[in-house]
């Protein structure tokens, strides 16, 4: 869960000519997506997210009442049993999706609690069968109660990971979060840290990639992603990716880069570092929706041709689902990804 | 369509925004079923700002949650969701 950025500068004379193209027939998995619900976003972040592009466009010249980008919020925010992305991901040809539930409640008055998001994101997985992993949210200021909690959700629903956010006020190593970790190692889910920033009344601080490493040198059997790592601070993230052999490295909400040349440029150059193994594919749903759906942006990653030149189609295999096989737990991979090249524990960085 | 409104004038008022969003002349091509985001013409921002140019245009109120922007981001296909 991210704010929305501006979409890459007009650098170049675009192509209004660009037709219609069926969805990409590679096969895709989302690892990172959010249930477009305000039952599961407190109305400061909202708040803060639209304030955020109010006063974007206010500078631009273009005095768009904040009553009104409110309303355009919430009015793309009701799709409460995940069916709209269901559908969008049929049309995209994205057969599965990583669900993030992060856990703001202790910062923010939220419309639901955890518990209660946790039963909400298990409804929405039985209403859809086989179409999601959830990664929970946690909290190290609930301390001991909360780890409790956590393996109690993990039994109760079975979900896949924990989602963590920083901006709430806490470093991703604090050893608070440890037994938390060790709820991780002995069920094998990883850990998606968000990086980067987020909405204005949050901590950026504690949100820098590099807050990881203590963690991830105490858990080495824990794997870890990078939430954003591909978008914000990549070069960090990417030597991190490099380097520490359980840090991965996701890209969701790379459609919404400034940087120059557009955001398949820099999504090129980040599959040419070296590190496609640790590299995730995500759109951070529904983020950047007005901007086409899922289908456009995973064709354009997939079929645009600038993305993923000059990368092999085995690295893009690994980016587009085979390292999110890598880091989920062995036993909520899909049954015809259950071979021995996609577990985790015999790959190193 | 509401009555009374004029389709082709509004096509042409819109399209005169775009153009002046963006500034760089990149716009002089585009036409009413150009999709805005797809060739990089608006990004999130500037398509905001013109739904609520389009908003003030015709009083009436786009619907964000219906709207599906997989069939592209037209001028004619915002109009067509905003004035059904």
């Amino acid at each position: 869960m991210t704010q929305p950025t501006m979409a890459q500068p007009q650098a170049t004379q675009p192509d209004v000519t660009q037709p219609d193209v069926p969805p990409p027939r590679t096969m895709v998995y989302d690892g990172h997506c959010h249930v477009a619900s305000t039952d599961f976003i407190p109305q400061r972040f909202v708040e803060d997210v639209v304030g955020n592009v109010h006063r974007r466009l206010q500078a631009q010249g273009a005095d768009v009442p904040m009553r009104r980008l409110l309303d355009g919020y919430v009015a793309q925010h009701q799709d409460h049993d995940a069916d709209r992305l269901v559908a969008e991901m049929d049309e995209a040809g994205v057969q599965r999706a990583v669900l993030l539930v992060p856990d703001l409640s202790l910062r923010m008055q939220c419309p639901l609690s955890l518990e209660e998001m946790a039963e909400r994101h298990h409804g929405i997985r039985l209403r859809h069968p086989g179409r999601f992993w959830v990664f929970i949210g946690v909290d190290p200021r609930r301390g001991a109660k909360g780890a409790d909690l956590l393996d109690r959700m993990v039994d109760d629903y079975g979900f896949e990971g924990i989602k963590l956010y920083p901006p709430c006020g806490y470093s991703p190593s604090d050893k608070a979060l440890y037994p938390y970790y060790e709820v991780c190692a002995a069920r094998s889910l990883p850990v998606f840290v968000h990086t980067g920033p987020t909405a204005s009344s949050l901590d950026f601080d504690p949100a820098h990639p590099l807050h990881i490493d203590r963690a991830a040198r105490d858990f080495p059997s824990v794997q870890f992603i990078l939430g954003h790592g591909g978008v914000t601070h990549v070069d960090t993230a990417a030597y991190l990716a490099a380097y520490r052999r359980n840090v991965y490295l996701d890209i969701g909400g790379f459609a919404g880069t400034s940087a120059l040349g557009g955001w398949p440029r820099a999504l090129n150059r980040l599959f040419r570092l070296g590190i496609s193994h640790k590299i995730l594919f995500g759109t951070d749903w529904p983020l950047n929706r007005m901007s086409g759906g899922l289908t456009r942006l995973v064709r354009q990653v997939v079929d645009g041709g600038e993305a993923f030149a000059g990368v092999r189609p085995a690295e893009q295999a690994l980016i587009l689902r085979e390292n999110l096989l890598r880091v989920l737990p062995p036993g909520s991979r899909p049954v015809s990804s259950n071979r021995p090249g996609s577990n985790h524990s015999e790959t190193g960085a | 369509m509401n009555a009374d409104v004029d389709p082709a004038a509004l096509e042409k008022n819109l399209l005169d925004w775009v153009r002046d969003w963006t500034e760089e002349g990149a716009a002089q091509q585009a036409g009413p079923d150009t999709d805005l985001a797809g060739t990089g013409l608006l990004d999130s921002m500037g398509l905001v700002a013109l739904i609520s140019y389009l908003e003030d245009e015709t009083g009436a109120t786009f619907d964000f949650g219906t709207f599906d922007a997989n069939g592209g981001t037209s001028v004619r296909a915002l109009i067509r969701h905003c004035l059904p």
